[in-house]
């Protein structure tokens, strides 16, 4: 199925909540201020585009980095 | 447990509100299950559950296994060594690995020629990272492969020391760290910023160049439109899930009898886990192996599947025994990253494992933060106002917030929060054992035993005034007995070492993570195990899981076979916020109740008995009604018409439903310490003498375990309060102490006397009712310290660590 959210596909992150994966995972941003992102792509805090990565930004599809969450794969 | 102020809760929205709803049962029941605390109004409290949830657990004192002091299940593989941590895996043909760094805080590259490392004897593959969407997984990153040099354009730009570039996979350790050195790299070196406050100048040097337009989606919460960066600075965040602003902030200072505010600040705290962060990564045709030191098993399958574009099935993660990682290990890591790509490289497994220095540079830390709290006081105590503004650094990344606390540990009508991240050339930050909530207790509990010390009041019983959360008022009270809290005489010593007595308390929410699921399996043979992704990272969590399934079968802990740590098996959650116990006992506890209601429909049939009158206890199967029908367990498993007994289970939704929502409880769970300490006036050193920690987790399913978190979390943050702390050359940009000798960990002698209070307490959540004690053990010590010293020395000191040179400024002597 396609991932409700609109973040990018290679978004993570972690908050006191666990891992937020996107995808088939709920993505809770519920605490902002002490959450912590990545990019799966550069497994770093910085995007392939040099701009960090974070929820407010990598759902934006004017970023050139952007890329649409794909179907699960599961089996 | 009411929350004061809850008219400002908000709802963390899910993306896909009816994918993440609550679920609702054909068929379901009403049970009673014990609420609140034993020995202080217990009572009980009706739930409407699924039907084939199990009976409701008593009390730990009426159980068997639960709740009693049972030695961990691999105590006896850790002491001898026998267990194998992710860095004693040895594969056949196994390859080294190690990574390139950047040496320089901010540089871009101008040549990269790997020609020599390629060259040198036994190494196999190098691989560079590169900044191409994709580009970070493919053979060459879209390069040619048997190119030297490389496309410098699309090399990352460097912007902290430790950076990775580059990495080999070479046949030893040895000829991996000589052949890295080989690399050829030239630099050109920009200007740099590592300090908070000059990072905040308008010409500081830029970490960010270009500025994203940014798009705000529905239900964040926390992102306003001044969600913004200017320099390097970013934000503020005015918002949690627990809202945003209330009431009238100004109206409520005009309203105090006194206002109190003060700045604070904290340092940066390297993550120290006593294993490093690394894998061993095997990449073969049908399968991809990780041996992964994580605190989520499942999230780094999810990463490699996702990034490699396999399957989910065709990726296996195992964590069999992991050495700590307090929030740092999650996701596969460029390390687990890079190891897979050079394993796909070579066709060999390769083994990535950072050292200490790596570990202090890049494997993240808890970010630094400046804090400006201004509380209002009405004259009966009552807090009248909160207005905090924080700035921090978590380096190159983001979420250097100070936590909720100053939100919603004490009931306040008016508040307001303008939390701000600043962007430094310094390794990312990453979560940390209750992130943020350690930095902002160290602030609020200060303002609290000022505010008390100015209405003439004790902390204890003015917190009592003020926080009306039952558990921490038993916990106030108990652990004020345990501690002799008021017989303490500060301060009064009459030689230059001064004793003193502080105390401060800390919350933390009771998260749960539903994707946690777990198989029991009864044996014909007699052996029963249960299977889960769900990882020990070091707290106990294989032998709770047994004690759970013994209960239920009425079998001892050690009867049970645990074998967690891999994702061949169910997903279980993974290991951070505190969450494990609450997610997957409940799950395991349903499974092994499956199990043995299917046993038990076996052995009816063949006693010709209803399965109801049948009960597992003491190693036994036997008839309630008819004494004459007994058998041992062993004797029972051999009428299985088939050789095994398997039962699944996920973690169902709460007892009543979440009281927040998409897996988040409101019931705080409290944490109070008191802390004495002597301070030696002549040379500033403050010696921590003893700590009393009283604590709730729930239900407490192995004590002897959950006073090992707390041990470990007072630990933790006697070094924080004392001694840990990132130094940065301001020349270069390297970390002066990045080895565990200058960076100062609390050793035997610094580690105080600990002594736990633990409230057994009820909330009629799960068919465990067990909830995490990782985050709170940590939150409240550095705070509780900091006011033992004011108590001590009556200078209060407003930054950490709170080392000699502070204590002797401090106090005017030079």
């Amino acid at each position: 199925m396609e991932s409700p959210a609109n973040y990018c596909r290679y978004l993570r992150g972690k908050n006191a909540y666990g891992t937020l994966e996107g995808g088939d995972k709920p993505f809770l941003n519920f605490d902002p201020a002490s959450s912590t992102y990545w990019c799966l792509l550069t497994m770093g805090p910085v995007g392939p585009d040099s701009q960090p990565a974070h929820i407010t930004t990598c759902g934006n599809e004017k970023r050139k980095c952007y890329t649409v969450p794909k179907v699960d794969k599961e089996g | 447990m009411a929350n004061p102020n809850k008219k400002k809760v908000v709802l963390p929205v899910a993306p896909d509100k009816e994918a993440h709803g609550p679920v609702k049962h054909l068929y379901s029941k009403k049970i009673k299950l014990p609420y609140g605390v034993p020995g202080h109004g217990l009572t009980e409290k009706e739930r409407e559950v699924a039907i084939d949830e199990p009976p409701p657990m008593p009390i730990n004192e009426k159980l068997s296994v639960v709740g009693k002091r049972t030695k961990r299940a691999d105590a006896l593989y850790k002491v001898t060594g026998a267990a194998k941590y992710t860095a004693d895996i040895q594969l056949p043909g196994m390859l080294y690995g190690k990574f390139l760094r950047s040496p320089h805080p901010h540089a871009r590259i101008k040549s990269l020629d790997l020609s020599a490392a390629k060259r040198y004897p036994g190494v196999h593959a190098v691989h560079v990272l590169d900044m191409e969407p994709g580009g970070s997984v493919q053979l060459d990153g879209g390069h040619d492969a048997s190119a030297e040099t490389y496309n410098i354009d699309k090399l990352p730009l460097l912007r902290y020391v430790g950076q990775p570039i580059a990495a080999v996979a070479a046949e030893s350790q040895n000829i991996a760290d000589e052949a890295v050195k080989l690399i050829k790299i030239e630099y050109e070196t920009l200007p740099f910023v590592l300090e908070l406050d000059k990072a905040r100048q308008k010409n500081a040097p830029v970490v960010f160049e270009e500025k994203i337009e940014e798009e705000i989606s529905e239900g964040d919460v926390g992102v306003t439109a001044a969600d913004k960066q200017q320099g390097n600075l970013r934000g503020p965040t005015t918002s949690s899930f627990l809202g945003g602003a209330r009431g009238d902030v100004d109206k409520g200072f005009a309203e105090a009898e006194f206002i109190l505010e003060k700045e604070f600040r904290t340092q940066v705290q390297t993550h120290c886990c006593l294993e490093t962060h690394g894998v061993v990564a095997d990449w073969q045709p049908d399968m991809l192996t990780v041996y992964s030191s994580t605190q989520n098993t499942a999230g780094v399958r999810d990463d490699l599947a996702e990034l490699f574009d396999l399957p989910k099935s065709k990726v296996r993660v195992i964590t069999e025994y992991m050495g700590g990682g307090f929030g740092s290990k999650f996701g596969a890591g460029h390390f687990g990253v890079m190891a897979t790509i050079l394993s796909r490289k070579t066709g060999r497994p390769v083994k990535l494992m950072l050292n200490r220095e790596e570990e202090h540079l890049v494997a993240g830390n808890r970010p630094n933060s400046h804090q400006i709290l201004k509380m209002g006081f009405r004259k009966d105590g009552k807090i009248s106002a909160i207005d905090l503004t924080s700035y921090g650094t978590a380096g190159v990344a983001l979420g250097a917030g100070v936590g909720r606390v100053a939100q919603d540990l004490y009931e306040c009508p008016n508040f307001r929060m303008a939390q701000y991240d600043v962007f430094t050339h310094a390794g990312p930050g990453a979560a940390f054992r209750a992130p943020g909530n350690v930095q902002g207790i160290f602030a609020l509990e200060q303002m609290i035993d000022e505010a008390a010390e100015r209405l003439g009041m004790d902390p204890v019983k003015y917190r009592d005034i003020i926080d009306n959360h039952e558990v921490r008022k038993l916990e106030r009270m108990k652990g004020a007995e345990a501690f002799g809290w008021k017989n303490k005489k500060p301060g009064s010593d009459p030689g230059p070492i001064k004793r003193g007595f502080g105390m401060a308390q800390g919350h933390w929410t009771r998260f749960i993570n539903l994707n946690s699921s777990a198989t029991v399996r009864i044996n014909k043979d007699g052996s029963v195990a249960i299977m889960s992704s769900v990882q020990d990272i070091g707290t106990g969590t294989k032998t709770i899981l047994a004690q759970v399934v013994a209960e239920e079968l009425g079998l001892m802990a050690e009867d049970i076979t645990v074998k967690i740590g891999d994702t061949l098996y169910p997903d279980g959650p993974g290991s951070g916020g505190s969450v494990t116990a609450g997610s997957i006992t409940p799950a395991v506890r349903n499974a092994a109740y499956k199990a043995k209601m299917d046993l038990l429909g076996q052995v009816a049939g063949a006693w010709d008995v209803e399965v109801s009158d049948l009960e597992m206890k003491n190693g036994d199967v036997y008839s309630k009604s008819d004494s004459s029908k007994k058998m041992s367990f062993g004797e029972a498993v051999k009428k299985m018409r088939t050789n095994q007994i398997v039962a699944t289970a996920s973690r169902p939704d709460d007892y009543g439903g979440f009281e927040i929502g998409n897996g988040i409880g409101y019931g705080r769970l409290g944490s109070v310490q008191f802390a004495e300490v002597l301070v030696d006036t002549e040379t500033g050193f403050i010696k921590v003498e003893r700590v009393v920690a009283a604590h709730s987790c729930g239900r407490p399913l192995n004590p002897m375990q959950v006073e090992s978190q707390i041990n470990g979390g007072v630990i933790m943050g006697v070094g924080y309060a004392l001694y840990e702390d990132r130094i940065l050359d301001l020349n270069t940009g390297h970390m002066v102490n990045a080895n565990l000798d200058q960076y100062k960990l609390p050793y035997a002698k610094e580690i105080p006397q600990i002594e736990t209070v633990i409230i057994e307490h009820y909330g009629a959540f799960s068919s465990t009712d067990a909830s995490g004690i990782g985050e709170p053990a940590n939150i409240p010590t550095a705070g509780a310290i900091a006011n033992a010293v004011y108590n001590a020395i009556g200078v209060r000191l407003y930054e950490l660590p709170m080392t000699p040179q502070k204590v002797l400024a401090a106090l005017g002597v030079s």
